[in-house]
Formats: structure tokens, C-alpha cells, sequence
């Protein structure tokens, strides 16, 4: 059942292992459940019930030419558990970039489905451009070796073979990311998105990981969420942006620690 | 001719949609990464047409769990020969 009905609209879905569950949710127009798939996901699925699913107009979920505003993004994410079994009830919520504000999102408008939260590198609304900008960035290839290089010996080759490339798989990326960035809402509703509710963030009576990147472009959102946050846990990991693709054993390991302890 | 391999060359072009037409044959011998240039999304896509296809193949399980150097190199007939064996 990879496709499944979530309040009327076609979701892309993928579940992994069994235990305590927990919700993933991708970045934007280069994210899509693929960024878990081939690493995160079946390291957290050892020991937990893991749900993948693509946002609406990315991966394999039904196109969109609008509502990537993080109100109905968090609404899809409560249509999309709703509607998977053993994701009813309260959940551990994690999510990269821009799904990482729709985790607290989520976490602001339904506490009562959400055990702990993992924030991944995400910025925080309002964004400026230069934070749309890095969000929806496509990454080449020699940036993505760089990154290796730099600090994964371990990375992943698929991650960097895969998330990038040149010839037919670049075309057919590029196509992708041109279309949602020229045929849909998603720019004007990520630049129109209203701060976040601090308040709301200062009264979150859940557990929430913000897990950072040294390099991150987003690293100083760490230190504010930090200071909001009644329960906030910060790490920083050597890393950019992309850090379940650079490296996901290390993102798995601080997440379990949190989850587990 | 394997029926199997017949089978998958049917859900690669299914995957990778007609107008990214695979312009050399689909033989055992293709890799997924460098000759079809599969996306990681489309990947997954091909895992699930093949469970869809075979109910007793956990193929979704058996990728997830390759390491990622091996799913680089995965060649066509290693599929071929995954879900004769279960089979």
C-alpha cells in the first residue's frame, strides 16, 4: 500500500521495522522520502515502526500547485498518520529542513499526537530569502564529494550517486525541481510564512532534539530554539545542510540516544 | 530469456517513463546506477512495483537492508536472481 487516501488527497507512503513509531518528514523540492530511505530509516527501523511519506507535490504523492505553507503542511502530516495504522495515537515526530519546522509545527497545532520531536537543520519561519534560497538549493556533484572529503569518509557514495547527477537522472531531477519552483506556490508560501509562534514554542511541554550542522547555513536556529524551548536538547554534528544524506549512521545514533534515554 | 528479467525491463520502463527511454538494452548485466541512472526515488518506486509483482519477495526489506555500496553496484540479474530464489 505505498499510495494511500489521507482526507481525499494521494500520499506516497513507506513503513520500515516494527516498535514505537516514529514519523519522518523530508525537506523541500530536492526532499522526498528517498532522503531517509537509503540510510536513516533502516538504521531507526532496528527497533522502531518507521513512517516515510513524500509531502504533497514531491516524490511519488499526488502533484500540487499549492499549500506548501507549514499550517497545511502539519495538517497533511495529521491527515497522512491518521490514516496509517499504529499512527493514531501520540508519535515521535522528526523532520529535516523544512520538514523539521512543520515537526514543531505539528507539535504546536496537535500536542496531544506528538511524544518527542528531532528537528534536523531546519530553519524557523520567518525566512529570509537567503534561507529559501539554501533550502530549495539543488547540490552538484563535486559539492557533494566536497562534503565528503571534507568530513564523511563513510558517506554514503549512494547518497552523493544518487541525490545528484549529471545526464539523465540530473535532467530528470532538474525537471522536478524547475517545476516546483516555477509551477507551484512554493516560493511565495515559503516567503510569506508567518514567524513562528514563539509563545506557543515557550509553552511545548515535549522533549525536542534540535540536531545542528557545523556548517549549516541554519547552525544559529540551534541557539534560538535552545532559548524558546522549555525541553530542548542541542548537538551539533560536523556536517552542512544535508545531514541525513552526508551522514545518517551519526544522525541515528544522537536521535536514539534521545528516543531511548 | 528469463522470464523474470522480461518482468522487470517492463516496471524500469514504467519507472523511468518513456521520454527518458533507456537507450542501450536491459540485460542482466545493467547496473541501476550508472547505466540506467536510476534517482533514489525511483528506486524505491521500482521496489515496490516488484512487491506489488511478487507478494512473497520482501523487496522494499531486502534493499533497505544492502549496504549502500552494494546497492551502487546492483546490477539487473542480481534482482533476477533475488526473486528466483525466493520464488
Amino acid at each position: 500500500m505505498p499510495l494511500i487516501d489521507a482526507a481525499g488527497r494521494a500520499f506516497h507512503v513507506q513503513k520500515l521495522g516494527s516498535g514505537p513509531p516514529v514519523v519522518l518528514i523530508h525537506g523541500l523540492v530536492i526532499g522526498n522520502l528517498a532522503t531517509w530511505f537509503f540510510g536513516v530509516a533502516p538504521l531507526l527501523a532496528r527497533g522502531r515502526s518507521v513512517l516515510l511519506y513524500d509531502q504533497r507535490g514531491h516524490g511519488l504523492s499526488a502533484p500540487a500547485d499549492s499549500g506548501f505553507d507549514l499550517a497545511t503542511s502539519s495538517a497533511d502530516l495529521g491527515d497522512v498518520l491518521a490514516a496509517v495504522e499504529g499512527f493514531d495515537g501520540p508519535v515521535d515526530v522528526m523532520g529535516h529542513s523544512y520538514g523539521g519546522a512543520v515537526a514543531l509545527r505539528f507539535g504546536l497545532d496537535a500536542p496531544e499526537r506528538v511524544r518527542r520531536i528531532v528537528v534536523l537543520d531546519a530553519p524557523l519561519p520567518p525566512f529570509d530569502p537567503a534561507e529559501v534560497a539554501s533550502m530549495m538549493k539543488e547540490v552538484d556533484e563535486d559539492q557533494m564529494r566536497q562534503l565528503i572529503e571534507l568530513d564523511h569518509r563513510q558517506f554514503s557514495e549512494l547518497a552523493a550517486r544518487l541525490a545528484v547527477g549529471r545526464g539523465r537522472r540530473g535532467a530528470r531531477k532538474a525537471d522536478r525541481a524547475r517545476h516546483l519552483r516555477e509551477g507551484t506556490t512554493v516560493t511565495a508560501d515559503l516567503m510569506s510564512e508567518p514567524a513562528i509562534d514563539a509563545a506557543g514554542l515557550a509553552r511545548l511541554s515535549r522533549p525536542v532534539l534540535c540536531v545542528y550542522g557545523s556548517r549549516s547555513p541554519f547552525r544559529a536556529r540551534a541557539d534560538e530554539l535552545a532559548a524558546t524551548l522549555p525541553d530542548a536538547r542541542v548537538v551539533q554534528l560536523r556536517g552542512g545542510h544535508l545531514l541525513p544524506l552526508e551522514c545518517p549512521a551519526e544522525v541515528v545514533r544522537v536521535v536514539e540516544e534521545f528516543l531511548d534515554g | 530469456m528469463s522470464e523474470t528479467l522480461e518482468v522487470i525491463r517492463g516496471v524500469i520502463e514504467d519507472v523511468v517513463g518513456p521520454e527518458w527511454s533507456v537507450d542501450k538494452p536491459i540485460t542482466m548485466e545493467t547496473s541501476f546506477g550508472s547505466d540506467l541512472e536510476l534517482e533514489s526515488i525511483e528506486f524505491v518506486a521500482l521496489a515496490e512495483k516488484l512487491q506489488a509483482r511478487y507478494e512473497k519477495v520482501d523487496f522494499v526489506r531486502w534493499l533497505s537492508e544492502k549496504e549502500l555500496e552494494e546497492i551502487i553496484e546492483l546490477k539487473v540479474g542480481d534482482v533476477v536472481t533475488y526473486i528466483d530464489t525466493c520464488r
